[in-house]
């Protein structure tokens, strides 16, 4: 009932662990796997070996984080264990990558794409540093070029473009990376940045002193923006922001999301999130009729 | 359970020894021995710390790095932010306990004293004299025995040493530590020996604290050291092949212990 396909990828349930959390390692991953998600994101890999941002990375509030973890990674050259471990997992891998130039973006694909990693996720939206991310997604040129060169060097593996909701161009830039052959289209990532002030030591808490939001408070936004891709993208969206029970995800595939991704929800209701969202997706489709999720597809549209 | 970082009044802080420094805050909490805190070094970092008194609120730091060392130069009535407490804590099993601790290692294990239902035994190791700290605290509930490496005070033994001569001399229903893992790993190997259950209190990277970020996942079980842990059970310590060999740094990268 819940089996799928996403950008060709079949998928026994449309829930994805987002990019970024519990991530770090082939052994979480295979026990997020395990946990009942549908497919799983590596947490981002750098082209070179970065420690990030200092804590505090991670701020929690009622309903919604802020994050400014600032891309940490081995870089793609240091993950030998993780790339041979990642090959006992048995639902799909997508490797989310991040990069400060074209070039890099190129390079460590191409890397990737020899580990054949189910997909590869361009994170070209993340608004936690300088030189990285949201500063290719921003822009529709910059954004088709990361996507075009990738894809001549990824022999055929799934593309997707992970969109930040931080501009006024969101379509502009999803037409782009379609026309530049994307694969896919992952939205969003986090929203803002935000800003949390200690007022007993007048300090922003975070480290990086901004951090993108996420969690149940950026859902609202988050199905407006898909509900608008829907209309403006013939590619496949993977919906991923607040998404925390089985109803939040059949809304986002109403709005026009083929599967969803769940980052923050991991923090409200724990590692077994994707099984109970799987369940309480199910309760619904049964309760109204529903066989196949693939019937339930934007059809806010109708 | 409180998760939005919020700052607390130092109250008091006490030198315990030269390099380790326990700082009282205005606030209390509830919850296991062997639980941790994020403490919220404003400008700083923020760094996982151990749980050494609930109510009021302490913990027991050592001046090792940047965040350390600016929160041992906090003065009574500076502000510190705190969220937690965090992770598991320590289970105790039938009446006997051996309790060790090394160095720091000695500050959690010191809220088990609370507990008047069980034996305990305590060794408490330094690398001297004027590094031990709570011995009178432990002693209040507990037979305490001391060594030093350099031999100043207490017995010249490393606390694995005097840890096997009294497990083969007594008997233990169950063996808890906390210390550096190369402690631990002999350690373990004694406690595996002489076939005692045990329960380590264990250190890895922490960024959320919290079991969302992964950061702290061991392998090959996948278990956070944050969530899961930060105490281990000799049956979980036998199936993380990663302790007692390699740990991943700030950036995800592994290195050798
Ligand atoms: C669950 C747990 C409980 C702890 N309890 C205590 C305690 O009660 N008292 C005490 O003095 N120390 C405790 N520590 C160790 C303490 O967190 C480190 O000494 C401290 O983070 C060092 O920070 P620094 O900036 O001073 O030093 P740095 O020079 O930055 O780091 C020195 C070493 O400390 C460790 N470290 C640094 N940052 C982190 C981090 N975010 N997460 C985990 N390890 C880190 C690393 O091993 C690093 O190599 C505990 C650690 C953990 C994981
Ligand atoms: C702690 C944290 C770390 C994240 N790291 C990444 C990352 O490395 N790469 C990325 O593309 N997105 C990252 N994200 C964004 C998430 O993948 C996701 O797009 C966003 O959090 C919205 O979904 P959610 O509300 O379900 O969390 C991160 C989010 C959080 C909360």
């Amino acid at each position: 009932m819940l089996s799928t396909s996403f950008a060709g990828i079949e998928l026994e349930n449309p829930t994805v662990l987002a990019a970024g959390i519990l991530g770090t390692s082939a052994a979480i991953l295979k026990r997020v796997a395990d946990s009942g998600a549908g497919a799983v994101t590596i947490k981002s890999i750098g082209p070179k070996k970065r420690e990030g941002h200092s804590n505090p990375t991670v701020l929690f509030f009622d309903s919604y984080l802020m994050n400014a973890v600032g891309l940490p990674t081995p870089g793609y050259r240091n993950m030998e264990r993780e790339w041979e471990e990642l090959k006992e997992i048995n639902v799909p891998v997508i490797a989310s990558i991040y990069a400060s130039s074209i070039e890099e973006f190129v390079e460590v694909a191409q890397y990737v794409a020899s580990r054949k990693p189910d997909a590869i996720e361009l994170n070209i939206s993340c608004p936690n540093t300088k030189a990285h991310g949201m500063l290719f997604g921003k822009d529709p040129s910059i954004a088709h070029d990361v996507v075009s060169q990738v894809k001549e060097v990824t022999n055929n593996i799934p593309i997707f473009a992970k969109l930040t909701p931080n501009t006024d161009r969101v379509i502009e830039v999803a037409r782009a990376c379609e026309e530049a052959g994307a694969d896919a289209i992952v939205a969003f990532n986090t929203w803002g940045p935000g800003m949390y002030i200690d007022i007993n030591t007048r300090r922003p808490v975070l480290h990086y002193r901004t951090g993108g939001v996420s969690g149940p408070a950026v859902k609202p936004l988050v199905v407006k923006g898909i509900y608008e891709l829907y209309e403006h993208v013939s590619l496949p969206i993977l919906g991923v922001g607040g998404i925390t029970n089985g109803n939040d995800a059949i809304e986002m595939i109403m709005a026009g999301a083929s599967a969803i991704g769940i980052g923050s929800a991991v923090y409200y209701r724990g590692i077994d999130v994707f099984k109970r969202i799987c369940d309480e997706m199910q309760g619904w489709m049964l309760t109204h009729d529903y066989k196949s999720i693939k019937e339930l597809v934007g059809v806010a549209h109708e | 359970m409180n998760d939005v970082t919020k700052t607390y009044k130092i109250l008091e802080i006490k030198q315990e020894t030269p390099t380790i420094k326990t700082f009282t805050l205005d606030t209390a909490l509830e919850g296991t021995p062997g639980q941790f805190v994020m403490v919220w070094v404003p400008g700083v970092d923020e760094i996982p710390i151990s749980i050494s008194n609930f109510d009021p609120l302490q913990i027991t730091v050592k001046e090792v790095g940047e965040a350390t060392k600016a929160l041992h130069k906090k003065r009574i009535g500076d502000y510190i932010g705190i969220r937690g407490p965090y992770g598991n804590g320590f289970g105790l099993v039938g009446e006997r306990v051996l309790v060790v601790g090394g160095g720091v290692g000695i500050a959690p294990l010191r809220t088990l004293m609370k507990n008047k239902n069980k034996q305990f035994t305590v060794v408490l190791g330094a690398q001297t004299k004027s590094e031990i700290f709570f011995e009178e605290d432990f002693k209040r509930n507990a037979d305490v025995f001391v060594c030093t490496d350099d031999g100043s005070y207490g017995k010249k033994a490393f606390a694995t040493q005097l840890a096997e001569e009294l497990i083969q001399n007594n008997r233990y229903d169950m063996v808890v530590a906390c210390g550096p893992e190369i402690m631990l790993k002999y350690l373990f190997g004694i406690t595996e020996k002489h076939k005692i259950n045990a329960q380590f209190s264990m250190e890895r990277w922490m960024k959320c604290g919290v079991g969302l970020c992964g950061h702290c996942s061991l392998d090959p079980t996948g278990w956070r050291v944050c969530k899961e842990g930060p105490v281990f059970s000799s049956e979980q310590l036998r199936k993380v092949t990663e302790f007692f060999r390699y740990k991943r740094d700030q950036s995800g990268t592994e290195v050798e212990l």
